[in-house]
C-alpha cells in the first residue's frame, strides 16, 4: 500500500486538502496576532535592543 | 526595586570573530577575482593545478559562505546575543573551541579544496573528516549558545534570538544528512544517496544552506543592528512573527527549483516552484519590516555611512527574493537555467545583502569594543559606493550574459534547428562580460581593501579592546510562563518547546520532499536501467569529480525542445541511479556532457584535455596537462566498488575482486586505442586514460550497447552475472 502510495505521489485532492488547512491555520495566526493580543504588549518587546541605551555616536 | 547585579559581556571573542572574518573576507573576495579574471582570459589559470577554475571556485564559494560570512555571523550573535539575553555567554571555554575549531576547519577547506580533494557537493564539498569536524564545532556553538539562553537574564528572547535558533537547529539537520557517505580513503568518501536522490538532498540542502546560513542568521543580525544604528524599534513586532514562521516553514521546501526540467519527478519540481513563490511574501516581510524601522530616520541614510550599509543591505535581499521566486517559475528558469543569470542572482545577494550587512555590521561593533570612533568617516563612504558600484556592475553584466546565452541556446529556426549549434558560438558573445564582471568584482575588492585599511587605522588608535563589558541587570528574572500573556510571547519564554517547534516547521517539508524520492528507483522502467560503470570508468569518474569539472559542465539533458536538439534525448532518472555522487551540474560554461559518449574518439579527448584549444580554437577551458603525469591508483578501486556495492550499485563479487585487474585491462584498451593514433609514452596508468574512459562511457551504458557489455567481458574470471 505504501508503495502504491509512493509511486503515485501526484494526488491533486490531497494537495488541495493541505492548502486549505495550510491557510487556515495562517489565517488563525495572523487573526491571533493583530485582533486578539493588544498592540502594546508587541510594542514592548520591541525595545528590548534599545532598553541597554548604548551610546550610539550621537544618533537620533 | 529589584536586586542589581553585574554582568561581564565577552568582547574579545567578538574581535576575534570580526577581525577573523574581516580576513578571511580576502582570501574570498581574491579567489572571486582570479576565478572571474580566468573566465575573462584563460591564460590566468598559469596551467596550475592548484589555482585552475574548477578548483578555486569551490575555494571562492566555501571561503565565501563559511569563512567571511560564517565568521560575521558568529560576531554578531555572539554581540548581540550577550546583549539582548543579558547575560554572558554560557561558556569561555566552548566560545574559544568554537573559535579556534571553525578556524581550523576553514584553513583545512584552503588546503584540500585546491588540492583536489572534494566530494562535488555544492557549498559541501568539503571530504568528510571536515564534515566529522564541522558537526563536532556546530555542537559546541550549538551548547554555547542555548546554554547563554538558559542563563539568561530577560525573560523574553527577542526575534532575533529567533532566527539564530532556527539558523542553528536548520544547519546541523541540513548538514548531517547532506553528509551522509562512506569513506574510501582518507580524503575521499562516497554519499549513499545516488543520481536524483543524491540531486533532490543535495540541493535540498544548498538552496536551505542559503536560506538557513546566508539568510536566517543575517535576518537576525538586520532585526538587531538596525534598530540600534538608528535609536529605533523594530517597525512590527507582530509583523517579525509572521516572517519569522513563514519564512521557516516554506524556506525548506524550495531546493527543487534547482533542478526544473530535469529527470526529477514532477512533482517535486512543483513543489519547489510553488512555495519558492510563496516565499516572497515573507521574505518582503521581512525587508518591509527592516526598512520601515527606518520611519523618522531615513535622513540617516544621507548621513550615517553605518545606516547606507545596512539598509542597502536590506534592500538586495528585497531584491534577491523577489528575482529568486521569478526564477523559480518554470518558463523564466527555461531560460535562465544553467546560465549567468544565475550567478548574477546568487552575488545580488552575496556581496549585497551579506557582505554589505557585515560590512555596516562590522563598523558598528569595531567602535563600540574598542571605543573609539572609526578613523575615517570619508572612508567608510568611499567603500560604500565603490563597493556598490561594483554590484552594479558584477550584477548588470551577469544578467545580460545570462539572458544572451538563455536566447542563444534556446533559439531555433524556421526550419526547426538550432540556430546557434555551437556551444562555442554562445562563449564568444559573452566574453567581452566576463571582463566587465571582473571590473565589478575588482571594485568590490577595492572597498574591502579601503575597510581594512580604516579598521586597522581605527583600532591602532583606541587604547585597546575592551574585553569585558560590565553592565548592571537585573539579579533574578521571573522565567516561568505567564498565562496571561500573549501566546507567542509565552512561546518565547518557551526556548526548548520554541526549537523543537522549529525543527518541526523544517522536518515538515524535508520529508516530504525527500523521503518519496528515496523510493524512485524502484520504479524506474526496465528500459531506463543502464549498467554500472566499470571499474576503470569509476576511476575517471573520481578524476571528474575531483577536479570539479561539474562546475563548467552539467550531465543533464532537460526535457525541452533545444536541449534535445543540441544534445540528444533527454536524460532519464535510470541514467544517473548508479551515479554517487550525482554529476548533474548547475551551470554551463560548457557543454553538457550528458550524452558525449563516444561522440569524439579518444585522441579528441587526449587532445583536447591537454590543451583544449587545439580542438575548439575559441574554447576558455582551462588545460589539464598534469592528468598525463598523475598515476591511478589501481588497487583503491576494490575498496571503492565494495564501497558502491554497499550504497546499491549492482557490482558482482568477481568485479569487486578483480577492480584492479579489469580496471587495467580497459585502460589496456584506450592506451592502445591512443599509441595507435601517434601518442607516445606510457600512458595506460595515468588519470587522463581512466577520465577518456569515463568520458566516452557518458550516454552509453545502457544494458543493450554492445560495447558497454564487452568491458563486463574485461573481468579477470568473466565477472560474474550482472
Amino acid at each position: 500500500m505504501k508503495q502504491a502510495a509512493l509511486s503515485y505521489f501526484t494526488n491533486n485532492e490531497l494537495s488541495l486538502i493541505a492548502l486549505i488547512l495550510f491557510l487556515i491555520a495562517f489565517s488563525f495566526l495572523i487573526f491571533r496576532l493583530y485582533f486578539w493580543d493588544p498592540k502594546s504588549k508587541y510594542d514592548k518587546l520591541a525595545q528590548i535592543p534599545l532598553e541597554d541605551k548604548e551610546a550610539t555616536d550621537g544618533r537620533r | 526595586m529589584s536586586q542589581k547585579i553585574q554582568v561581564r559581556y565577552d568582547n574579545k571573542i567578538v574581535a576575534f570573530f570580526v577581525l577573523a572574518s574581516i580576513f578571511w573576507a580576502g582570501a574570498a573576495f581574491l579567489a572571486g577575482v582570479l576565478a572571474a579574471l580566468q573566465l575573462a582570459y584563460w591564460p590566468f589559470n598559469f596551467e596550475l593545478e592548484w589555482l585552475t577554475f574548477s578548483r578555486i571556485r569551490p575555494l571562492h564559494t566555501n571561503a565565501a559562505i563559511f569563512a567571511f560570512a560564517g565568521n560575521a555571523i558568529f560576531a554578531g550573535m555572539y554581540h548581540s546575543t550577550q546583549r539582548l539575553l543579558k547575560t554572558r555567554l554560557f561558556s569561555d571555554a566552548l566560545s574559544w573551541i568554537h573559535f579556534w575549531g571553525w578556524q581550523l576547519i576553514i584553513l583545512s577547506a584552503a588546503i584540500t579544496l585546491p588540492l583536489g580533494f572534494s566530494q562535488s557537493k555544492e557549498y559541501a564539498e568539503l571530504e568528510w573528516p571536515i564534515d566529522i569536524a564541522i558537526t563536532l564545532i556546530w555542537v559546541v556553538f550549538a551548547l554555547n549558545f542555548f546554554g547563554t539562553i538558559v542563563k539568561r537574564k530577560e525573560k523574553h528572547i527577542y526575534v532575533a534570538i529567533w532566527f539564530y535558533i532556527a539558523t542553528i537547529v536548520t544547519v546541523a539537520v541540513l548538514h548531517i544528512v547532506n553528509s551522509l557517505e562512506i569513506p574510501v580513503g582518507f580524503l575521499q568518501s562516497y554519499p549513499i544517496f545516488g543520481g536524483v536522490q543524491d540531486a533532490l538532498v543535495q540541493w535540498w540542502y544548498g538552496h536551505n544552506a542559503v536560506a538557513f546560513f546566508l539568510t536566517t542568521p543575517f535576518l537576525g543580525l538586520m532585526y538587531y543592528y538596525i534598530p540600534k544604528a538608528v535609536n529605533r524599534p523594530v517597525y512590527s513586532y507582530r509583523l517579525s512573527i509572521v516572517h519569522f514562521w513563514s519564512l521557516v516553514f516554506i524556506y525548506i521546501w524550495a531546493g527543487p527549483h534547482h533542478l526544473l526540467y530535469t529527470s526529477l519527478p514532477d512533482w517535486a519540481q512543483t513543489l519547489g516552484m510553488i512555495f519558492s513563490l510563496m516565499l516572497w511574501a515573507p521574505s518582503w516581510g521581512g525587508m518591509i519590516n527592516g526598512l520601515l524601522t527606518l520611519r523618522g530616520a531615513w535622513h540617516l541614510l544621507r548621513t550615517d555611512p553605518i545606516v547606507k550599509f545596512l539598509v542597502t543591505a536590506v534592500t538586495f535581499y528585497g531584491m534577491s527574493t523577489f528575482e529568486g521566486p521569478l526564477l523559480s517559475i518554470k518558463s523564466v528558469s527555461l531560460l535562465a537555467h544553467y546560465s549567468d543569470w544565475i550567478i548574477a542572482h546568487v552575488h545580488g545577494g552575496a556581496l549585497g545583502w551579506n557582505g554589505f550587512l557585515s560590512f555596516g555590521m562590522f563598523y558598528y561593533i569595531i567602535p563600540k569594543i574598542w571605543k573609539t570612533k572609526m578613523y575615517s568617516t570619508r572612508l567608510m563612504n568611499y567603500h560604500f559606493w565603490i563597493g556598490l558600484s561594483g554590484i552594479l556592475i558584477y550584477y548588470i553584466s551577469m544578467w545580460a550574459s545570462g539572458i544572451t546565452q538563455g536566447l542563444m541556446w534556446r533559439a531555433i529556426d524556421d526550419s526547426g534547428y538550432l540556430v546557434y549549434p555551437d556551444f562555442v558560438e554562445t562563449v564568444m558573445q559573452i566574453a567581452p562580460l566576463y571582463w566587465v564582471r571582473a571590473v565589478g568584482g575588482i571594485l568590490y575588492l577595492t572597498g574591502y581593501v579601503l575597510a581594512v585599511y580604516n579598521i586597522v587605522k581605527t583600532i591602532k588608535s583606541a587604547n585597546a579592546l575592551e574585553a569585558d563589558e560590565t553592565v548592571e541587570v537585573n539579579a533574578t528574572v521571573d522565567l516561568s510562563v505567564d498565562k496571561s500573556e500573549g501566546f507567542h510571547r509565552r512561546l518565547e519564554g518557551m526556548v526548548t518547546i520554541f526549537s523543537v517547534l522549529v525543527f518541526l516547521s523544517i522536518a515538515v517539508g524535508s520529508i516530504l520532499e525527500i523521503v518519496p524520492t528515496l523510493s524512485i528507483h524502484k520504479y524506474v522502467p526496465q528500459s531506463d536501467e543502464v549498467l554500472p560503470y566499470t571499474a576503470l570508468e569509476q576511476a575517471g569518474r573520481d578524476v571528474f569529480v575531483t577536479e570539479g569539472c561539474y562546475v563548467c559542465h552539467s550531465q543533464q539533458i532537460q526535457k525541452h525542445v533545444s536541449d534535445v536538439l543540441r544534445y540528444g534525448p533527454a536524460s532519464t532518472i535510470g541514467e544517473s541511479i548508479y551515479d554517487h555522487p550525482f554529476q548533474w551540474g548547475s551551470k554551463r560554461t560548457g557543454p553538457d556532457l550528458a550524452r558525449v559518449g563516444r561522440k569524439y574518439p579518444d585522441l579528441w579527448h587526449f587532445r583536447h584535455m591537454m590543451n583544449p584549444r587545439s580542438m575548439v580554437e575559441k574554447s576558455i577551458m582551462p588545460s589539464y596537462p598534469w592528468l598525463l603525469d598523475k598515476k591511478v591508483d589501481f588497487y583503491s578501486l576494490r575498496k571503492k566498488l565494495s564501497v558502491l556495492k554497499m550504497v546499491g550499485v549492482p557490482y558482482t563479487d568477481e568485479q569487486v575482486a578483480q577492480a584492479d585487474r579489469w580496471a587495467e585491462a580497459q585502460a589496456d584498451e584506450v592506451a592502445a586505442s591512443l599509441a595507435k593514433e601517434g601518442v607516445e609514452g606510457e600512458i595506460k596508468g595515468t588519470k587522463l586514460v581512466a577520465l577518456i574512459a569515463y568520458l566516452q562511457a557518458l550516454g552509453k551504458k545502457s544494458k543493450d550497447d554492445e560495447k558497454a557489455k564487452a568491458h563486463l567481458e574485461l573481468v579477470p574470471g568473466g565477472g560474474g552475472e550482472q
